[in-house]
């Protein structure tokens, strides 16, 4: 456990730098929205890699936290409390929604459906809710056109100090940090060991008399509150929330950044998030080709080139080049994937 | 409750149209070592699930140490202190030897005696050497062995092990005989087993189930003597 918290710090120094030097290289604008997708996928990467649970609503907690927080701040004003619940409330509906799921033992596909219908309802919803009938206190929920004109974060305690620009950015990069060590942390606790262990056999897990439905349910929670998370540092960034947030498309992203940047590890999904998105951002400055089109290219190349991921394949590339042969008589099953204990 | 520490009443499951258990009063006393024998598709394990709460019998109770556990799940069950072997060898082929072991020990011993619980538990069941070795390279007797350390790591007093010889060879047969016999000094043991080499060496009483009922239960040299269980197991011989 020692040992991989060395690691994960490690990864965590040569991030901080990556992103303290990126400015010069991208628009900090720019890069704030790609550290958010990366906590977005940073979220699903931790229940889908590490908890084998396949979420296809992760912009369900993601939009949640955005409205949230856009409600809240418009009734609060100081916006400390705003965050913390933009956090909390996709914890708790991301509880109950889990409890409900594994508690009523659906099948993974059931599991699928559910959660993608869970986020085609908000959208339905939000997207209903353009008369002055919807009303969250002061706060009108402004159907297809969202929510806008709330108090962005601000130094806590002062409303009028806002945290803008670069502080932003440098802000939402030290909460990936953040949330990346916290969650290596919890893998590398007895917890995560045994999160993992129901990802891998659910049966002998409970046999040993763990309840896997409650951890599940926890990892789950878990994971709706860093989407939260995400969508609160979202809503600050865009100044608006709207229904797309809950849109098919966020949610198949957020799949796919998980896919080319590879499961079973943390940082895969994170920097597959932020090329993908920088990339679609990129070629939405021109009108040639298809922004869709290139990216779809782009998953169907990785899902047959590297089934496993980007950062895993070039983990163990790297690891083969620069380690002598194992030498501690430690064998290995053919085939079986060592990348959930690449640790990062 | 009597003095038994595993009792059914009337214990019966079916599936669609079959009943694989059928109407069966069941009991076995502490520090009982018993086996269930029978021929193929007699409803041996099915039994075993509803006692373990992998299956919710259809009617009849399912009593474990004076609690009603007829509608438990299996980690409730297993949290009395009951071991559990399936049929189907159940290990974490992505995890070590240690780490599976280490699985087991966590959730009955303090943070700071589980690894010497482990190492206790890989030691009576000869996988030391194999601590480091992912679960899933290992032979079939050897992930046996594994999950029989899994089971003992989790100190049981009630173990229940579904065909534990079930693809061993003589040599590894012999050795989980010895396994079994020491387990059993300080836990009542059910085995569910076809082996009949197997089941004379280690003795203890024998229950005979055919078509989902209890046939007879008595001494092992009875059960292979009486003609009914003969001819039960006729056309295939063990
Ligand atoms: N899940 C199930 N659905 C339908 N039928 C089942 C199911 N499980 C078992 N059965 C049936 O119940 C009967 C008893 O099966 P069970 O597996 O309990 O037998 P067994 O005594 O363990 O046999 P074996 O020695 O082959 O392991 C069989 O007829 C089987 O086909
Ligand atoms: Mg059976």
């Amino acid at each position: 456990m020692r040992g991989e918290m060395r690691h994960a710090l490690l990864v965590a120094i040569v991030a901080a730098i990556v992103l303290a030097v990126a400015p010069a290289l991208i628009g900090t604008y720019t890069l704030t929205l790609l550290v958010i997708y990366g906590m977005l996928a940073l979220s699903l990467g931790l229940i889908w890699g590490f908890g084998g649970i396949l979420c296809f609503g992760q912009a369900a907690f993601f939009g949640l936290g955005a409205y949230t927080y856009a409600i809240a701040a418009i009734n609060i004003g100081e916006s400390t409390v705003p965050f913390l619940l933009g956090i909390a409330i996709p914890f708790l509906f991301a509880a109950a929604l889990g409890a409900m799921m594994f508690y009523g033992r659906l099948s993974d596909v059931y599991l699928g459906v559910i959660t993608l219908v869970v986020t085609l309802l908000f959208f339905r919803f939000m997207n209903s809710t353009a008369g002055p009938e919807y009303v969250v206190g002061t706060a009108r929920l402004g159907g297809f056109n969202g929510i806008p004109g709330f108090q962005t974060l601000n130094v806590p305690g002062d409303p009028s100090a806002y945290i803008f620009g670069d502080a932003y950015y440098y802000l939402t990069a030290v909460a990936l940090l953040i949330v990346y060590l916290l969650v290596r942390w919890l893998l590398a606790s007895p917890f995560g060991r045994i999160a993992m262990a129901i990802r891998e056999n659910e049966l002998r897990v409970e046999l040993l008399g763990y309840d896997a439905r409650a951890r599940k349910t926890l990892l789950f929670s878990i994971g709706g509150a860093i989407a939260g998370l995400a969508g609160t540092l979202y809503a600050s960034w865009a100044e608006i929330v709207t229904p797309g947030m809950f849109s098919l498309g966020q949610s198949a992203e957020i799949i796919i950044w998980c896919i080319v940047g590879g499961l079973g590890t943390l940082v895969g999904p994170v920097i597959g998030a932020m090329i993908l998105a920088y990339l679609k951002f990129a070629l939405g400055q021109q009108s040639v080709i298809d922004n869709t089109l290139v990216l779809g290219a782009i998953l169907i190349l990785c899902v047959l080139l590297m089934p496993r991921g980007v950062v895993p394949t070039l983990g163990s590339a790297l690891r083969r080049s620069y380690r002598r042969p194992q030498t501690d008589g430690t064998r290995r099953r053919p085939g079986a994937s060592p990348a959930e204990r690449a640790h990062v | 409750m009597s003095d038994s520490v595993v009792q059914t009443r009337g214990l019966t499951m079916q599936f669609g149209g079959v009943t694989a258990v059928d109407n069966v009063d069941f009991s076995l006393r502490r520090n009982e070592l018993r086996c269930l024998i029978g021929p193929n598709g007699a409803g041996k394990s099915t039994f075993f699930k509803c006692i373990t709460g992998m299956l919710k019998a259809t009617s009849g109770e399912v009593w474990i140490n004076g609690h009603e556990t007829t509608t438990w799940d299996p980690h409730q069950v297993a949290r009395l202190g009951v071991g559990i072997k399936t049929q189907v060898p159940s290990v974490l082929d992505g995890f070590t030897v240690r780490e599976n072991v280490w699985l087991a020990a966590h959730r009955v011993t303090a943070a700071d005696g589980v690894a010497s619980r482990v190492a206790e538990a890989m030691e009576r069941l000869a996988v030391s050497s194999l601590a480091n070795s992912m679960v899933g390279s290992l032979s079939h007797g050897e992930r046996q062995r594994v999950e029989l350390s899994m089971i003992l790591a989790s100190r049981p007093w009630l173990v229940l092990l579904d065909e534990p010889a079930a693809g061993l060879t003589a040599a590894e047969i012999a050795t989980l005989g010895e396994i079994v016999t020491d387990i059993s000094r300080d836990a009542a043991v059910v085995i569910v087993e076809h082996d009949m080499q197997f089941i004379r060496s280690i003795a203890g009483l024998v229950t005979v189930f055919a078509q989902g009922r209890i046939l007879m239960e008595d001494q092992v040299d009875k059960v292979m003597a009486d003609p009914r269980v003969r001819e039960v197991y006729l056309g295939r011989k063990n």
